[in-house]
């Protein structure tokens, strides 16, 4: 049997539920929650005085109700008409889910591949077969996620606006984390460096990697043999600017551009390279009937490069505009139009 | 009588008067559910829900400013007009005042005499 839950326990579940709701910059998100609490505890406080005691739990669920859902109140404060696919309710669920799926779907992959091709193909076709499928799987599970994800949201949205809802079912508020996003520079910096090495180790020593002891099929082009340096060195400094995040070079003005500036050239060599053609060839133990196999993962690659180049480009924009807004002194566009 | 096209006019009728009810009874420094309370006083019901994102939106349009301050051991934020929202203030009393006597001067039956009928 579940207890019943406190005053101060609803008011912390509906502020939060709120603040979720909001898909504001945290700044933003806390000043409003804030305004809304000191506006909730002012309208209980007015009550209890009028009653001359305090407010049972049942009472304070009912004006809490009244208020009206927290996604209702979080979409007065929305910034911008319309919201996004995925609110940040449902997105921690989603998120988890996207991930799992496609660990499980990688590992089931990676087991069945070794048992069907062990000792009836060459190594390397483990790989080509294998970076296919992933490349496939990475867009089709998350664009099947996303759709189930997003008819979810749009039904669920629809329920809570209805008054069906209770003030007692919201979430918990979860327990304070000391700063988590501390981590994920160092999970950045240690993933880099491993990338860095397997791709030096991939460019710069072939034989270690592509050609598999002898027993490859496939291998780098002469193009993107030809770029290894400079990939390199743009993977490093990618890596490094990671790091320097960490630090007080976060707060310059010069991380920004150099941020910019190296994904403008990472963009520039990807290009590059996606005109170059097939950045896969034929390795020492080509099968014929691989052909489709490598030209499908070759395309698959220019694919995932031409997406990230419009990716990056977009981001290079935004934080563009996002300078000439605070350059001009421009406060908040969205709120002065609306 | 269609009802709905009635709503939809009223709330428009609405949403421009609020703006100027909510600047008359800030030239008062007022937290947020102090001015409800005004504006319930004054014969004039808001929900808090279009309140608060009002007022949000006319502190970025600098006609008010507002503060985080302690107030019976809790902490409140007080809006005020500012020197900029007073000349609005006093422009759109101005306007409202044209207007209301316009209505008047138009309508068949002034609002005034119906309200007395009433």
């Amino acid at each position: 049997m579940s207890r019943e839950l406190t005053n101060q326990e609803l008011l912390d579940r509906y502020i939060h539920a709120v603040k979720l709701m909001l898909m504001l910059p945290p700044d933003k998100m806390d000043d409003i929650a804030a305004e809304v609490r000191s506006n909730l505890e002012s309208q209980l406080e007015d009550r209890a005085v009028t009653l001359g005691r305090e407010l049972r739990p049942d009472e304070v669920s009912a004006m809490l109700k009244q208020h009206g859902h927290p996604a209702k109140v979080a979409l007065q404060y929305r910034e911008q008409p319309g919201r996004g696919l995925i609110s940040p309710t449902l997105f921690p669920l989603y998120w988890f889910t996207l991930r799992a799926i496609l660990a499980s779907w990688v590992t089931i992959r990676v087991i069945v591949a070794v048992f069907v091709f062990q000792g009836t193909s060459p190594g390397g076709a483990i790989l080509l077969h294998l970076g296919r499928d992933v490349l496939l799987a990475a867009i089709i599970i998350p664009a099947g996620i996303t759709l189930l994800f997003a008819s979810w949201e749009y039904l669920d949205l629809r329920f809570r606006l209805s008054e069906k809802w209770k003030p007692e079912t919201l979430s918990p508020v979860p327990p304070r984390t000391p700063h988590p996003e501390k981590h994920r520079p160092m999970v950045h910096v240690i993933g880099g460096i491993a990338w860095l090495v397997f791709w030096a180790l991939t460019l710069f020593s072939p034989r270690f990697f592509w050609v598999w002891g002898g027993r490859g099929v496939f291998s780098p082009s002469d193009a993107l043999y030809a770029m290894r340096f400079p990939l390199w060195l743009l993977a490093f400094s990618w890596i490094s600017l990671s790091w320097l995040g960490n630090t007080r070079f976060a707060a310059s003005k010069w991380r920004h551009l150099l941020r910019t500036a190296v994904v403008v050239v990472g963009v520039a060599l990807a290009i590059g390279l996606v005109r170059t053609g097939d950045l896969l060839v034929a390795g020492p133990k080509w099968i014929p009937t691989q052909a489709k196999s490598l030209a499908t993962l070759n395309q698959m690659i220019a694919g995932v490069l031409v997406l990230a180049c419009i990716g990056a480009g977009l981001d290079v924009l935004r934080r563009f505009i996002r300078v000439i807004r605070r350059g001009s002194g421009h406060p908040r566009t969205a709120d002065s139009t609306s | 009588m269609n009802l709905d096209a009635f709503e939809h006019l009223r709330l428009e009728l609405r949403r421009g008067c609020l703006v100027l009810a909510v600047l008359a009874e800030l030239r008062v420094e007022r937290h947020g559910y102090a001015l409800v309370k005004a504006l319930r006083d004054g014969g004039l019901e808001i929900d808090e829900n279009t309140l608060y994102p009002l007022l949000r939106r006319l502190e970025n349009q600098t006609l008010l400013a507002s503060a985080w301050r302690v107030e019976d051991k809790r902490n409140k934020r007080f809006y005020r007009l500012t020197a900029e929202g007073r000349a609005v203030l006093a422009w759109l009393l101005e306007e409202w005042q044209t207007i209301n006597s316009a209505i008047e001067t138009l309508s068949e039956a002034p609002i005034a005499a119906r309200r007395r009928k009433a």
